[in-house]
């Protein structure tokens, strides 16, 4: 299980942005659980910046576990730590503290706890996650069941952009409009893609952005709620077709290129992704079925692109809709004991 | 509930080469609609009217299962009657309607001879398809007479709202709504809430909206408000979401009549509120006829 080893979807400046000066501090260790020997990301925000030289110093169980960090000009607290291999299952202290660097004065310490587990699900593969790309659809789900990082969540759900691209005669290629395609509301649709030529794919008319949201095309998940549902797969299917109608003179084959993220619209994970799997349609003009061919490229729990987060915060502007974000962390820690 | 849509026996959407007229093709013994107008009364508890979206599509359109109140979908009955070479959908999203209003639809849709002279357009954009009793019927219509067919849909549907609702999930990608579109006249309407209580039965907070026409002239009917509230707040007794008119996809309560010179009329506003903070929305006012 490799899940809590390389995520770390929220980056110290996020949090930044959420500090208030004056505010007392804050640290946060992400993910707050994994495998002895993963690493963890520790950010944190409003800690003093003394004139003194000082610097930042973390502890897991006592014991240095990420390099020391500076302070000054660095900030809040910014490291990535490694849980020690030797670590036994079961809740450890993280201690972020942070110490004069002329006489190692103690001047704040904040402490948070992080459970050692023996193993942690990839929501991708274990249980009933999994993406099957078959012949012209797709099916994909995530199942945060067991995950150490997807929790607490009440609505996981599925934020897909699509691109669309033309092969011309000559095999080169070139973006492809909606108005071009001749679809419904198709300079409406136009509108929704950034200057990369992304843009979230929904069915037109919608008031969220969540694929199959309402309209049946997914399901949407949870995760670390009360026994006994405590957790469900977050599932969806895709089935791109275009006929030949939709193809302009020039061009000989369509391609779709999609991005699809798992993201948390409601519970204390909220506006956090978990996830994300990047896929692909392909059809050439006068091929026999409309569905054409669907590939998929292995899911990670990798953060989405910046081209998805642009198309969301342009389908949100466009569509009057408030894009969910990460509220102050639940996770912020306590003064050390 | 959402459910997904199991593609396990989708079937490739054939790319109808060459134009020509309707074809009517009776190989997989479909039975003239004519049939389905003589079922009544107890025949038609097993009805099924399934329709299927053939528009290019990225995000799956869902295929609609209209079926008798107290029925459930029963999917198996219709791939007998699917043609080759279309995608149909083993899981449409079901839409309830009484006995009446069923038996109202198989008429009212019985005076389109687009609908009953069966066929496949050479421009396919939605498939109606109704079974019953072993016996089935298919016609796959082009936009202009879906767009007629929908419209008589909603008519004959027009007192059962969650079907209306539903219906837009088609409706509103394949452009099917209503002709026309209404006049914006919020600079011509005042809009005053009420206080807001929660309902203990399901915790939506209710209240009102007093809308006044402050101009001099009466505003056509039916009015509609579009309801734009922020995060966290959303409309539970809608009439339907916006599809024709920025911002798409926001709600909006219709009010069926038009509305004099200086007179006013309250609209029941009914909110999920979980977070159980501040109703506090903008709004927009659309007056005539016309997709909203």
């Amino acid at each position: 299980m490799t899940s809590t080893t390389t995520i770390f979807l929220k980056t110290a400046a996020a949090w930044i942005g959420l500090a208030v000066i004056g505010s007392a501090q804050t640290l946060v260790v992400k993910p707050v659980c994994g495998k002895a020997g993963s690493t963890v990301a520790i950010t944190g925000s409003g800690w003093a910046e003394p004139q003194p030289v000082c610097y930042y110093k973390f502890l897991f169980q006592g014991a240095e576990f990420a390099p020391r960090q500076d302070d000054g000009l660095y900030g809040p607290p910014n490291a990535t730590g490694t849980i020690p291999a030797t670590a036994m299952p079961g809740t450890g202290v993280v201690k972020t503290e942070l110490r004069l660097t002329a006489d190692d004065t103690l001047l704040q310490c904040r402490q948070t706890n992080f459970k050692v587990v023996t193993g942690s699900n990839d929501p991708w593969k274990d249980g009933t996650g999994g993406v099957t790309a078959g012949a012209g659809s797709i099916d994909i789900k995530f199942d945060p069941s067991g995950v150490c990082d997807v929790t607490p969540c009440t609505s996981l759900v599925f934020i897909q952009t699509r691109s669309v691209t033309g092969v011309k005669m000559d095999n080169t290629t070139r973006r492809v409009t909606y108005v071009e395609q001749g679809w419904d509301h198709a300079a409406d649709i136009d509108k929704d893609f950034t200057a990369a030529g992304v843009a979230i794919d929904r069915i037109w008319g919608k008031a969220v952005p969540y694929y199959g949201i309402p309209g049946g095309a997914a399901t949407e998940g949870f995760s670390g709620q009360p026994a006994p549902n405590s957790d469900k797969v977050t599932s969806m299917s895709d089935a791109p077709s275009r006929p030949d109608s939709s193809y302009p003179a020039d061009i000989k084959t369509l391609k779709i290129d999609f991005e699809t993220a798992v993201f948390c619209r409601s519970g204390d994970d909220i506006g956090e992704y978990f996830g994300k799997v990047t896929w692909h349609w392909s059809r050439n003009k006068g091929a026999a079925t409309g569905s054409g061919t669907v590939t998929a490229d292995a899911p990670t729990r990798a953060a989405p692109s910046q081209n998805l987060s642009d198309a969301l915060n342009l389908w949100a502007k466009n569509h009057g809709f408030t894009v969910p974000k990460q509220v102050a962390p639940v996770n912020s820690g306590q003064p050390c004991k | 509930m959402p459910r997904i849509t199991s593609l396990k026996r989708l079937r490739a959407l054939v790319v109808l080469l060459g134009a020509g007229s309707l074809s009517v093709s009776y190989g997989q013994n479909y039975s003239p609609y004519s049939d389905f107008q003589a079922m009544s009364g107890s025949a038609l508890q097993t009805l099924q009217i399934m329709l299927t979206s053939f528009a290019p599509q990225d995000e799956i359109i869902p295929a609609l299962a209209i079926i008798p109140t107290g029925a459930s979908v029963n999917a198996a009955v219709f791939p007998p009657f699917e043609r080759a070479g279309f995608t149909y959908s083993s899981s449409p999203t079901a839409i309830a309607v009484s006995l009446t209003e069923l038996q109202n639809l198989i008429a009212n849709i019985g005076t389109l001879s687009s609908v009953t002279a069966g066929g496949v357009s050479p421009t396919p954009k939605l498939s109606f398809l109704i079974v019953n009793q072993g016996k089935g019927f298919e016609v796959v219509l082009n936009g202009a007479d879906a767009a007629t067919l929908f419209g008589v849909i909603r008519s004959t549907l027009s007192a059962n709202k969650p079907a209306l609702l539903t219906l837009q999930l088609i409706s509103c990608p394949l452009a099917l709504g209503d002709p026309g579109a209404p006049t914006d006249v919020t600079a011509q309407v005042g809009v005053a809430l009420s206080g807001f209580r929660i309902n203990r039965t399901n915790n939506h907070f209710v209240g009102t909206a007093t809308l006044s026409n402050k101009s001099a002239s009466t505003l056509a009917g039916p009015l509609s408000m579009v309801v734009l509230a922020g995060a966290g707040l959303s409309l539970a007794n809608l009439d339907g979401n916006t599809c024709n008119l920025s911002p798409f996809g926001a709600p909006f309560i219709n009010v069926p009549c038009g509305l004099a010179a200086g007179a006013s009329v309250q609209v029941p506003l009914e909110f999920e509120n979980p977070n159980f903070q501040a109703v506090q929305f903008t709004s927009l006012v659309l007056s005539g006829p016309g997709g909203r």
